[in-house]
C-alpha cells in the first residue's frame, strides 16, 4: 500500500491506468480471428520464427481497429484535472474494512449512559443550587467584614466604669438617668 | 428548560418579591432641598420652638435587661425657643429615687430637650435617609386628632419611628421608638396639652455649661488653637451638624455633633493642654491634661446608645450614638492623624 501510495505520488499514473483499463467493457474477438488463427497455425511448422511473427503481425493489422469508449477519455481528464482528490477517493476505498472492537461499543454505552444520567439529575440539581445560592445572596442582610481596629476595646461590666461627661452623654441620648445596670 | 432559563426565571421572581411598594403619599423620595420641601410640616421645624404650651407627657424607655425608667414630664414652650423640662409625678424605676432623679433631671434638661425627644434636626439629610409614610390613620392624643405617620430609615442601620402629628399645630404628641429588630426602644405621650399655658411663673431652662460655636466652615484647629481630631469616616447617612467647645468644670472638650437627620451622634475629645496656646491664655481656665498611652476604650451600651470612652493617641475621647460599636470604632479610627 505505501509502495502505491508512494509511487502515485512520484507521478506514476501507471497504477491508474491499469484500474481505468481493467474497468472498460470487454470486446469479444472477431469470429473470423479464430479460423484465421487455426488456418496460421496449421502451417506454423513450415515458417521460421520470424515470419510467423511477422504473419501474426498482419493477422492483427488486418482486423477491426475498436476506438477507446468516450468514457475512458472523461475519467483521464478528471483525474489529471484533481489527482489528490481522486488519489484520496481511491486509497480509502481499497483499504480491507476492520470490525470495531467490542470495548468500542461498550465505551459508547457507559458514555451515553453517564449523559443520561448528567442530564436527568445533575442538571437539576445544579439548578437548584443556582437558585439557592441566587436566593441567599438576594436575601441575606449585608454582614460587613469586622475591621481589625488599632483601638483596644474594653467592654465595661458597669457604667461606673465610664466618666461623668460619658455616661451623662449616653444616659441622656438613651433617656435614662441615673441608671446603672443598663451596661452590657 | 435550560440551566441559564431557570436562573434568570429565579432572578426575575426574586427581583418582583424584593421590589418595596412606594409610600402611601409619597411617591418618591427626592433628595435635597425639594424633597426636604415637600416632606410634612414636622420635618421642616421643630414645631416645640414655634408654638407657645405647656404639657404633661408620658416617657417610658426600655432597659437592654430588666425593668426599664418611665416618668411623667412637664413640658413648657413660650413659642420663641424658651422652654422648660420638670419631672412630674409617676417615676417608675428600679435604679434610682425620686430625688436623685429630680436632680439628674434637672442638671440634663437641655440635654434632653435638644436631643432625647424625636426632632428632625436636618431636612435635607432627614429626606436622604429617611423614609415618611402616612398611614392615613387619625388618633387622639391628650384631646386632639393627630395624623399617624411612621417615619423609617431607609439607609444604614434600620430603625424606625411611630408619630402621632397634630396637624394644627405641627407638634409631634406621640412617638415610638424601634430599633432595628423592631423592638420598642423608647415611646412619649402627651396626657395633656394647653395651647395657652400661663407662662408667668414657668422658670426656663439655663445652660448650666459654657459651650461655644464654632464655624465648621474653618479648620477648627486654628479656631480652638490647638491640635483637633476630626472623625473622617462616619457611620452611614451621617453629616456633621454642629461644632463646639464645651468647658465642663475644669477640662476643655471639642464637641462635634453629627446627625442623620434625626439622630445626634457624640464625638469629644480633650484640647490638648501641650499644643494649646492662646486659647487656653486668653480664657484663664486650666484645658483638659492628656497622658500619652495606648489607644485603648472603655464599650458600653446604655439604651439604645452606644458609648466608647478612652485614650486615642493622648487624647481623651467620648463617642456616643446609636450605631453600632464596630461603627464608632471606625469613627475613632479615622480621627487618627
Amino acid at each position: 500500500m505505501e509502495q502505491r501510495v508512494a509511487q502515485e505520488l512520484d507521478g506514476d499514473r501507471s497504477r491508474r491506468l491499469y484500474r481505468v483499463l481493467g474497468s472498460l467493457v470487454r470486446q469479444a474477438a472477431p469470429p473470423g480471428l479464430d479460423e484465421r488463427v487455426a488456418g496460421h497455425f496449421s502451417e506454423a511448422p513450415r515458417v521460421g520464427d520470424e515470419e510467423r511473427g511477422r504473419q501474426q503481425a498482419e493477422v492483427l493489422r488486418a482486423l477491426d481497429v475498436q476506438p477507446a469508449p468516450p468514457v475512458l477519455e472523461r475519467l483521464l481528464n478528471e483525474e489529471l484535472e484533481l489527482p489528490l482528490r481522486h488519489r484520496a477517493e481511491r486509497f480509502p476505498g481499497s483499504l480491507g474494512r476492520l470490525a470495531a472492537p467490542p470495548e468500542l461499543e461498550a465505551r459508547l454505552n457507559a458514555t451515553a449512559r453517564r449523559r443520561n444520567m448528567r442530564r436527568l439529575l445533575l442538571a437539576p440539581a445544579l439548578t437548584l443550587a443556582a437558585a439557592g445560592l441566587v436566593v441567599w445572596l438576594v436575601a441575606r442582610q449585608p454582614t460587613p467584614e469586622p475591621r481589625a481596629h488599632r483601638i483596644t476595646v474594653v467592654q465595661a461590666s458597669s457604667l461606673r466604669e465610664l466618666d461623668p461627661l460619658a455616661r451623662a452623654l449616653a444616659e441622656g441620648l438613651s433617656g435614662f438617668a441615673g441608671s446603672s445596670g443598663e451596661a452590657r | 428548560m435550560k440551566l441559564t432559563g431557570w436562573i434568570g426565571l429565579c432572578l426575575a421572581l426574586l427581583a418582583g418579591a424584593c421590589e418595596r411598594g412606594t409610600p402611601a403619599g409619597f411617591p418618591e423620595q427626592p433628595t435635597g432641598q425639594e424633597a426636604a420641601e415637600s416632606l410634612p410640616g414636622f420635618v421642616r421645624r421643630d414645631a416645640r420652638l414655634r408654638v407657645a404650651h405647656s404639657g404633661i407627657r408620658r416617657l417610658e424607655f426600655a432597659a437592654l435587661s430588666g425593668p426599664g425608667l418611665a416618668f411623667d414630664e412637664r413640658i413648657t414652650t413660650d413659642g420663641d425657643g424658651h422652654y422648660a423640662l420638670e419631672p412630674a409625678q409617676g417615676l417608675e424605676s428600679t435604679t434610682i429615687d425620686n430625688g436623685s432623679f429630680e436632680l439628674l433631671h434637672h442638671l440634663r434638661e437641655g440635654f434632653f430637650f435638644r436631643y432625647r425627644d424625636f426632632v428632625v434636626r436636618d431636612a435635607r439629610t432627614f429626606a436622604r435617609n429617611w423614609r415618611v409614610i402616612d398611614r392615613g390613620q387619625s388618633t387622639l392624643i391628650a384631646g386632639r386628632t393627630c395624623a399617624r405617620f411612621r417615619v423609617e430609615r431607609a439607609l444604614g442601620t434600620a430603625c424606625a419611628y411611630e408619630l402621632c402629628v397634630d396637624p394644627t399645630t405641627e407638634l409631634v404628641l406621640a412617638s415610638e421608638e424601634y430599633d432595628g429588630s423592631g423592638s420598642l426602644v423608647a415611646s412619649m405621650t402627651y396626657a395633656s396639652i394647653d395651647l395657652t399655658p400661663n407662662l408667668s411663673r414657668v422658670a426656663w431652662h439655663q445652660s448650666g455649661n459654657e459651650e461655644t460655636s464654632l464655624d465648621r466652615a474653618h479648620p477648627l484647629g486654628e479656631q480652638i488653637q490647638a491640635r483637633s481630631l476630626e472623625p473622617r469616616l462616619l457611620p452611614q447617612g451621617y453629616v456633621p451638624l454642629e461644632a463646639a467647645v464645651v468647658r465642663a468644670g475644669d477640662d476643655a472638650w471639642l464637641k462635634l455633633t453629627y446627625c442623620d437627620g434625626v439622630q445626634p451622634l457624640f464625638f469629644l475629645h480633650s484640647i490638648d493642654a501641650n499644643s494649646l496656646g492662646k486659647a487656653a491664655q486668653v480664657d484663664g481656665q486650666r484645658i483638659g491634661a492628656t497622658p500619652r498611652s495606648p489607644s485603648s476604650v472603655v464599650a458600653c451600651q446604655v439604651g439604645s446608645a452606644t458609648t466608647l470612652q478612652g485614650t486615642v493617641d493622648g487624647f481623651e475621647v467620648i463617642a456616643v450614638g446609636k450605631v453600632s460599636q464596630g461603627e464608632l470604632l471606625d469613627l475613632l479610627e479615622s480621627a487618627r492623624p
